[in-house]
């Protein structure tokens, strides 16, 4: 399998050359383009009720497509929703992953997806804050609204929960409000995650829910009638 | 304070590196991540402001209520702050006044007065968030945009429309006005323009948020 990463970072797309018999898994709505020679399967992977539960915790979507060169090569194109950048995450055996649902685009069939909760408090905020742990060996590509920036944690770190894209399994983090109750109501920053611990951070330099906030006064007034 | 921008222009995000006493001053809901030596403090301030001067800018202005103050106490730290829109981060060594659209302030030095009463924009409404603060003082002013940022050096005339508009100094004159008559100004969607004279400096943004948010938020369904 090759790989490459172009027009990142504003615009990342990805593609990926199949060797015949090789497999790719990704997000559903990921495909650009592909080979016509290439065979696409769409499953709820890990069967249903896996696929069910991811969905519902992880809100990532139920049904995973996998990607198949069978005879011959074959290519397939790969990119976000969002404008912004993709980076390549080679896993070793055993090693995992923590990833925020909506960073995850693709990965290569031995790595294992699994649903792990944000903690309750993330649950119960509304900030998305979902995260899926993908466990090696294999590769795993992520994606962010905006570029990507690589944290290295010493020591502890605070982020916003809308910036997190990804964090080694290595780190400790718990969700909290900053500066109190005065924080958490006025400061705009909301919910953070508070990491310790030794690894590394991959954080968004854009945070889809300001976007949104930025968008909402320009929707249309429902009619009284 | 060292402040490094990267990632520009699309997706511009500022690493502030602040020693032990320095701190930095921040539009609330700016901050991406910061080390945990540094301490964080949200307030209405401005200076002598509290409360009620906190709570005049969010009314004149659009601009958010309180402001965030990060300082690195005994230990050195780092920040890093992003606009929320697409676009480009500039660093502005202040000296003396900015006039800055309140959409595009994104931080300053805390020895810089953030100020509201902007005479002349005070009451004039020409669009969205349109509105202006002026930072008094001396220091980096951190300055974020839609789109690219370009430097206007005007040394004669000079219409921008107001949508577009960043920062400018006051040495410029300044005068709101519509574009043709208020019969075009309806229906051409133009809007209101600020008619600059003088001599300074103009920053100006390659998107106008106003435009954008009309055309992908009017096509979102209603609230």
């Amino acid at each position: 399998m090759q790989s490459k990463i172009e027009l990142s970072p504003e615009y990342g797309l990805l593609e990926v050359i199949l060797a015949p018999g090789e497999k790719l898994v990704a997000e559903s709505g990921a495909m650009v383009a592909m080979d016509s020679s290439v065979k696409l399967t769409s499953k709820a992977r890990g069967g249903v009720l896996k696929g069910l539960k991811r969905k519902m915790l992880g809100g990532e979507s139920f049904f995973q497509s996998t990607y198949e060169a069978e005879i011959q090569p074959g290519r397939v194109l790969l990119a976000p929703g969002a404008p912004g950048d993709i980076k390549e995450v080679l896993l070793n055996s055993g090693q995992s992953l923590m990833i925020q649902s909506s960073c995850y685009m693709a990965s290569t069939p031995d790595v294992q997806l699994d649903t792990k909760w944000g903690g309750a408090k993330g649950f119960f905020s509304g900030t998305g804050m979902f995260l899926l742990k993908a466990t090696g060996p294999g590769t795993v590509w992520i994606t962010s609204f905006g570029a990507m920036a690589i944290q290295e944690i010493a020591g502890g770190f605070t982020v916003d929960t809308g910036h997190i894209v990804a964090f080694d399994e290595t780190l400790q983090y718990h969700i909290s409000k900053v500066g109190g109750l005065k924080g958490l109501l006025f400061s705009g920053e909301g919910l953070v995650a508070k990491f310790t611990g030794h690894g590394q951070l991959h954080i968004q330099t854009r945070n889809p829910a300001s976007f949104a906030a930025f968008l909402h006064p320009f929707r249309p007034v429902e009619k009284s009638n | 304070m060292d402040i490094q921008l990267n990632y520009r222009p699309a997706y511009s995000m500022a690493t502030v590196k602040l020693s032990p006493g320095e701190a930095i001053r921040a539009e609330s809901g700016a901050m991406v991540g910061m080390s945990d030596t540094l301490s964080m403090e949200t307030s209405a301030r401005t200076q002598k402001g509290g409360l009620l001067k906190g709570l005049a800018r969010k009314m004149l202005t659009g601009e958010s209520f309180f402001l965030n103050l990060f300082k690195a106490e005994a230990v050195a730290g780092e920040v890093h702050l992003s606009p929320s829109n697409v676009g480009d981060l500039v660093v502005h060594e202040n000296n003396g006044e900015l006039l800055i659209q309140s959409t595009c302030y994104v931080a300053s030095h805390p020895a810089i007065d953030i100020q509201t009463k902007v005479a002349g924009f005070k009451n004039w409404f020409g669009g969205k968030g349109f509105f202006m603060l002026k930072a008094v003082g001396t220091g980096p002013v951190l300055l974020g945009a839609f789109g690219a940022i370009h430097e206007v050096e005007i040394t004669e005339d000079f219409i921008v429309d107001t949508g577009h508009i960043v920062a400018f100094e006051p040495t410029l004159d300044y005068k709101i006005k519509r574009v043709g008559s208020w019969f075009s100004t309806f229906f051409s969607g133009e809007g209101f323009v600020c008619h600059f004279s003088g001599r300074g400096k103009l920053w100006i943004q390659t998107r106008n948020p106003g435009e954008f948010g009309k055309l992908v938020g009017t096509k979102l369904p209603p609230r």
